[in-house]
């Protein structure tokens, strides 16, 4: 098959005249979104910039060391935008959070490389930094989901955990439905989306595989892996972190400190 | 069993409790009667270690008590606090996660036993299914005291539990708890029907001598 058609710079620019559209619409319904809607746009375009540079070189190098440690680093900017966009208090949330993320995401890349495509080169960054940064990203917001909702559902339904508490529960006993629920909301859009997946999306590492000349029946294989490798990170990453951040976000009396959410 | 020894608390500088005295031998039944917001809750928060006393001391079996043997006292304990919104699913879900914890492990799901219990105070035997928060007020009161009793705990610390329910129900509930003799039970209520009761010890709350035990 032929590579993807280029879209030159010229092209790219027609492309933000779409942007056109929604800018007039919140103009006229005055939505106030134009200026984040540009200022995004911006960040967009150069981040991605940028990651077409870095990829440039990290394919030129190809080096394991390199790949892993450019994953490393992509890990630990995500476990600042869980920690950021949960609200959670940065000092003691972001190590166990980057613990997690690592040892989840570093699992299911190794699965994805060694077990289900059984590569001679596990960490050639096309399939190392690739597929590893595809599981980080959605993988993300199930543990943003999942670790807010824990923290939060004990705080807002403090009566309940009190409750079992003064009823002779252990924490563990007593955060086990606010567990139960963390876990449930952080998987759900997962298991959501796999329902409907094909039928009203074509995702989009597959529609990149397609474009790219891959065979489709290649695609959906990698897709349906993509999917599942996902659901088995999210699981395991929410639940490493609430258990590393347990131990120190209670006190000794089993009850939440207030300094776990940013004051 | 417990005793609470010059016990003050603190909210943003002002008193709710001061200089609390209460000493709540084995198998006793106490009263704590006063109008609301002047810190009868707060006694049980602290005495569960769910906040700490600006001054004094409580103490648990002559120890006082501590992060350690807050535990100790915990499994000891029932405790029904006035929000009744404090569990979800069926009666049946609600009474198999209270057993499942490990406090609860020698204690064995008797369902002739709890629906014995529950027709006593007037529950119909299908409560086990019903969804808890579909049930009134009344209801829920009726449904934990059903499950707390079946519990046998040492020591029970009632918090508006007969709030909702109809005057001769409130006596049905407050003569069960004090026929208990190996029962240490404090309540808080405003219902009067407490106070015309033998056999229990009243403390009036509020005003300048706050917590002064008589």
């Amino acid at each position: 098959m032929e590579p993807t058609t280029d879209i030159s710079l010229l092209s790219l620019l027609t492309v933000y005249l779409l942007l056109f559209v929604p800018i007039i619409i919140s103009y006229l319904f005055n939505l106030k979104i134009t200026k984040e809607t540009i200022i995004s746009t911006v960040r967009m375009t150069v981040q991605l910039f940028i990651m077409s540079i870095i990829l440039i070189y990290l394919f030129r190098f190809d080096n394991k060391w390199i790949n892993m440690g450019w994953l490393t680093f992509m890990i630990s900017f995500a476990a600042f935008r869980v920690v950021g966009s949960s609200d959670l208090n940065v000092r003691r949330f972001i190590w166990p959070i980057f613990l997690s993320l690592f040892i989840s995401n570093f699992l299911a890349i190794f699965y994805f490389n060694f077990v289900i495509l059984r590569l001679d080169n596990a960490f050639t960054v096309r399939y190392f930094v690739i597929i590893g940064g595809m599981l980080l990203g959605n993988a993300l917001n199930g543990n943003i989901i999942g670790i807010r909702n824990f923290y939060k559902d004990i705080l807002r339904n403090n009566e309940r955990y009190l409750f079992a508490l003064g009823n002779g529960a252990t924490v563990y006993e007593a955060v086990l439905p606010y567990f139960r629920n963390a876990l449930i909301t952080a998987l759900k859009p997962t298991i959501a989306s796999m329902a409907t997946i094909g039928i009203v999306s074509l995702p989009g590492m597959m529609t990149g595989q397609i474009l790219g000349g891959s065979p489709p029946q290649t695609a959906i294989k990698y897709q349906i892996a993509i999917m599942i490798a996902i659901l088995m990170s999210v699981s395991l990453s929410v639940t490493l972190t609430i258990f590393f951040t347990m131990r120190s976000s209670f006190n000794e009396y089993g009850i939440l400190k207030e300094d776990v959410f940013k004051s | 069993m417990i005793e609470f020894k010059n016990i003050s608390k603190k909210f943003k500088d002002r008193y709710i409790l001061n200089n609390f005295n209460l000493k709540v031998p084995q198998g006793s039944k106490t009263l704590l009667y006063g109008k609301s917001g002047i810190g009868k809750t707060t006694i049980f928060r602290i005495l569960l270690g769910f906040t700490q006393p600006d001054e004094g001391e409580i103490f648990f079996k002559e120890e006082k008590i501590n992060a350690k043997n807050i535990w100790d006292l915990r499994k000891e304990t029932a405790y029904l606090g006035q929000e009744l919104d404090v569990l979800e699913g069926t009666v049946q879900d609600i009474i198999n996660n209270i057993l499942s914890y490990k406090v609860n492990e020698n204690i064995s799901f008797d369902k002739n036993k709890i629906i014995k219990l529950m027709n006593y105070f007037q529950l119909e035997e299908n409560v086990l299914e019903k969804d808890y928060q579909t049930l009134s007020g009344g209801e829920k009161q009726r449904i934990l005291i059903s499950i707390f009793s079946f519990l046998n705990k040492k020591i029970y610390l009632l918090d508006e539990i007969t709030s909702s329910l109809d005057k001769d129900m409130k006596n049905k509930v407050i003569d069960y708890f004090l026929s208990k003799e190996e029962w240490t039970v404090i309540s808080i209520s405003h219902d009067h029907e407490w106070l015309s009761k033998d056999g229990i010890k009243i403390i009036e709350l509020g005003g300048n001598n706050n917590g002064t035990n008589n």
